[in-house]
């Protein structure tokens, strides 16, 4: 820096620190240190933008959500089952005088005394309901549009281990605050564990460190919620987003992009800008919910205690399909040899869930089994040109999705004013019948759409209809006004939103701006 | 016509989306404020917690004077209640009568022909109702109960059969008063699986008048009679306890009521009132089961307490109750408004093509 003449005035100085000034000096200074310019890389990555892409950013962000309230949370939470009693000035009547737990107790002050811990504790499980959810709805969009196609099934590996260990991180905080509903789904949890053949009881006594319920499994799931399984996701989360920047975006085909190049625009200045707007967003909505939506008042459930239960009690959305299957599976068990087998527990509740997971997860094998397809894959398929991963994916969903329902069977017996056994039996039937149905409509749909437009747009003929004098009625082609033409003849096709590839004609040069501030760069 | 750079254009919808979250801050900063300790409502009733209850004195030679005035509004004299056989009570059977609504209470009031008219406790006073003349009540159950309980109340009505509808005989005051007041009777489908509850047809008065119609009939009635609550010194504390452990399994937690099998269901709390509660309790109406020999009146009086306190009037200092539904109701909002909303906005800020 010091090989020109010492500057002699303000302006020469000035001109002489550049057009950053200290910035760029102290920029200077740390890339000498830590070769912080090789970030430049990073801050030109390009990202293609579609809306659909920015799915994956809600769930990011709502965990950003997730740690910054459960930091909050932890503060005031008391992660021991020991028993103390409410004290008789506690706001909430009903509570006074009893005896909880110190979890309980700690949920419930934190929601009555502590300046905002209600609004963090509801903001802290509506971020976890969108968490889930905004997983789930990114893993379809990567799944319809084929985007976990080789070289990406690693990180499609990664993001179903991350949906498995969101939701078992759901329900271990759901169980924390120790309250009359959280401890029946811990008491459901443990009889699964229970139906679980050979190791059953020893599994149970393994988590709970000794018989349901014990006073270990809070202290326990406290560590596995906050400590652990946190953990873990953010080094996966990690893993996800370094493998997204090593292996670059997926694109829609569309004018100027190939396999070979990604087209989008680059992280600094306009990615950065709109990705912390979107942040912010979130921030803004999980704020709203959690301040304006009551979600698991504790308050109104009291304590739990092995004796008492509600009825028409449900896990969280994330776990319904389960509480549903196990709700409609019909009662089968094997009892002989002095052992019993809860069948109706075992398969609904372990073995399905296996099932269902392990499709997710090797989900770009078996594809690859059928396909036979070894390409490098950089272009996403549209949904329709892929019938049969389409028709799977929808049943698939469906299913899921009457499960999800018939979780609710009670209330909606109870709301629509139906019987509960005709419920029951309706959600049997769908669960079976709905997945069936919906993948030939899904792939016919698909093979319709494909046609592209071409049915799609046509112009009607314009009838003129005569009463005779005998009353009848008889519709007759008008005749074609001048102007008409022949627009029933050929009409022109609706354009798609997609324009489809010209690779050798259109592909940009490296670098280039396909237009202003869109730039297409070599993979 | 002038190209916008999609680089201004991406600035903007940046730009925006910060606009629109400090405008969401702010208002969520205002309800950080609201939601602050200091505006929870703690329910202020007359209810006062008391430290247990009080457990029931049947021995008690003496009748204290606000029961001896009970008694003498009903026109009888007060007597101590009727002493329960300790010696059934010691071989741990016949405790059903134990302060269950029956005469073995704190006072009974006996009227000049020798009949009990009343009997209870500070906390559930029962009253035999009383209709002036008895043709009244007679005229009132002709017109409306008659078609199917037929003339005698024995459940027979006029060329049919036994086993259809519901004998009434000997189904004490309570009963009847329950079905007429929460306007399940007369029943707008009398062969219907569970009749609902609707604006009642007769009204307190009349509906008195029927039961003490029919409690004339012979056999004389057993059952509970009318009770009265009185809430002064209940413990909704534990009633909230007793809440959980007896009801809360039909009529959920949060007292909205469920569906049960075949068709029939656990009623919603919402509506009842507190001596419909203590009727509900005593006589055990449809399915429900009928609470005596495990409930005192005492207990029965924290229930009715709670249930018209807190599960009437929840407090739902979290925002919008969402009708008590619990994680169905929540999951739908989290993920039409949650992750749909954001949906709407990332279709906002992301590219369409």
């Amino acid at each position: 820096m010091s090989t020109t003449t010492t500057p002699r005035t303000k302006r020469q100085a000035k001109e002489a620190a550049g057009p950053y000034g200290n910035v760029s000096r102290a920029v200077n200074e740390l890339d000498d240190r830590l070769g912080v310019a090789k970030a430049r890389t990073f801050l030109d990555k390009i990202f293609p933008d579609h809306w659909s892409f920015m799915l994956g950013e809600i769930a990011l962000y709502s965990f950003v959500i997730l740690l910054l309230t459960g930091v909050f949370l932890t503060l005031y939470f008391v992660p021991s089952q020991s028993s103390v009693r409410i004290p008789m000035d506690f706001p909430y009547a009903p509570l006074r005088g009893q005896r909880v737990s110190e979890a309980f107790y700690s949920t419930v002050n934190m929601s009555f005394n502590v300046r905002c811990g209600l609004l963090m504790r509801q903001m802290h499980h509506w971020a976890c309901d969108i968490f889930v959810g905004s997983i789930v709805v990114h893993m379809a969009r990567v799944y319809f549009t084929g985007a976990f196609r080789k070289p990406r099934e690693t990180n499609w590996l990664i993001g179903s281990t991350l949906l498995i260990l969101a939701i078992t991180n759901g329900f271990l905080g759901y169980s924390l605050p120790d309250d009359l509903v959280s401890g029946t789904g811990l008491r459901i949890a443990d009889s699964i564990m229970l139906s679980v053949p050979l190791v059953g009881s020893y599994l149970s006594f393994f988590v709970f460190g000794g018989n349901f319920p014990g006073t270990a499994v809070i202290p326990r799931f406290f560590v596995l919620h906050v400590l652990l399984i946190p953990g873990i996701i953010i080094g996966l989360v990690s893993a996800h987003l370094f493998l997204l920047v090593r292996q670059k975006h997926t694109q829609f085909p569309g004018k100027g992009r190939t396999e070979k190049n990604v087209v989008g625009t680059p992280m600094f200045p306009v990615f950065i800008a709109k990705t912390q707007g979107f942040l912010f967003i979130t921030l803004g909505v999980t704020a709203l919910l959690g301040a304006f939506a009551e979600i698991n008042p504790i308050w109104q459930f009291g304590p739990y205690d092995a004796a008492k239960i509600s009825y028409a009690v449900q896990p969280d959305w994330y776990m319904g399909f389960l509480d549903g299957l196990l709700r409609i599976f019909p009662p089968i068990e094997f009892a002989s040899f002095g052992h019993t087998i809860p069948l109706e527990v075992f398969i609904p509740a372990v073995v399905f869930p296996g099932i269902v997971f392990n499709i997710a997860m090797a989900w770009p094998w078996i594809e690859r089994k059928f396909t036979k397809d070894n390409e490098m894959h950089n272009l996403l398929d549209r949904p329709r040109d892929v019938p049969h991963r389409t028709a799977f994916g929808v049943a698939f969903f469906s299913l899921l999705a009457i499960l999800f329902i018939a979780s609710s069977t009670d209330v909606l017996a109870n709301f629509f004013h139906v019987s509960l056994n005709t419920v029951l039996w309706a959600m049997r039937i769908l669960t079976i019948l709905v997945p069936i149905v919906t993948y030939p409509v899904t792939y016919f749909l698909c093979i319709e759409m494909q046609e592209g437009g071409r049915l799609i747009g046509k112009r009607k003929t314009a009838n003129i209809v005569h009463r005779t004098t005998e009353g009848e009625y008889i519709a007759e082609p008008a005749a074609v006004r001048p102007g008409d033409g022949h627009h029933e003849l050929d009409a022109l096709p609706v354009p798609s939103f997609i324009e489809g590839i010209d690779e050798e004609l259109e592909a940009p040069h490296e670098g280039e701006l396909v237009e202003p501030g869109v730039r297409a760069v070599t993979r | 016509m002038s190209v916008r750079s999609p680089l201004t254009r991406h600035l903007r919808n940046a730009m925006l989306g910060v606009v629109a979250i400090s405008g969401l801050s702010i208002l969520s900063s205002g309800v950080i404020a609201a939601a602050a300790p200091t505006t929870t409502k703690a329910p202020t009733s007359s209810v006062t917690t008391t430290s247990n209850s009080k457990t029931p004195t049947t021995t008690s030679a003496t009748v204290t004077p606000n029961l001896a005035a009970k008694c003498a509004s009903l026109g009888a004299t007060a007597e101590p209640g009727q002493p329960i056989d300790q010696s059934i009570v010691a071989q741990g059977q016949n405790t059903s009568e134990f302060n269950a609504g029956t005469p073995y209470s704190d006072v009974k009031c006996v009227n000049s022909s020798g009949e009990i008219v009343g009997y209870g406790n500070s906390a559930i006073f029962y009253t035999l109702p009383t209709s002036n003349p008895l043709s009244v009540g007679e005229e009132l159950f002709l017109t409306y109960c008659s078609a199917c309980h037929g003339v005698k109340a024995n459940g027979v009505p006029a060329g049919g059969t036994t086993g259809i509808y519901p004998n009434l005989l000997g189904l004490g005051p309570a009963t009847i008063n329950f079905w007429i007041t929460t306007g399940r009777m007369p029943a707008v489908d009398p062969r219907g699986v569970q009749a609902q509850r609707r604006t009642p047809r007769l009204t307190d008065k009349q509906a008195n008048e029927v039961a003490a119609y029919i409690n004339s009939l012979q056999p004389a009635t057993a059952g509970p009679y009318v009770p009265n609550v009185n809430l002064r010194g209940a413990n909704v504390e534990n009633g909230q306890n007793l809440f959980a452990l007896n009801c809360a399994a039909c009529h959920t937690i949060t007292g909205g009521g469920d569906a049960l099998a075949y068709n029939t269901y656990a009623p919603t709390l919402h509506w009842a009132t507190p001596n419909q509660i203590a009727e509900a309790l005593r006589t055990g109406p449809g399915n429900m089961p009928r609470f005596t020999g495990n409930l005192t009146d005492w207990q029965v009086r924290d229930i009715v307490a709670y249930v018209s306190h807190s599960i009437q009037h929840p407090t739902n200092i979290g925002g919008v109750g969402l009708g008590g539904l619990g994680p169905v109701a929540e999951g739908f909002v989290a993920l039409a408004l949650g992750v749909g909303g954001l949906m709407l906005v990332t279709f906002w800020v992301g590219d369409r093509q």
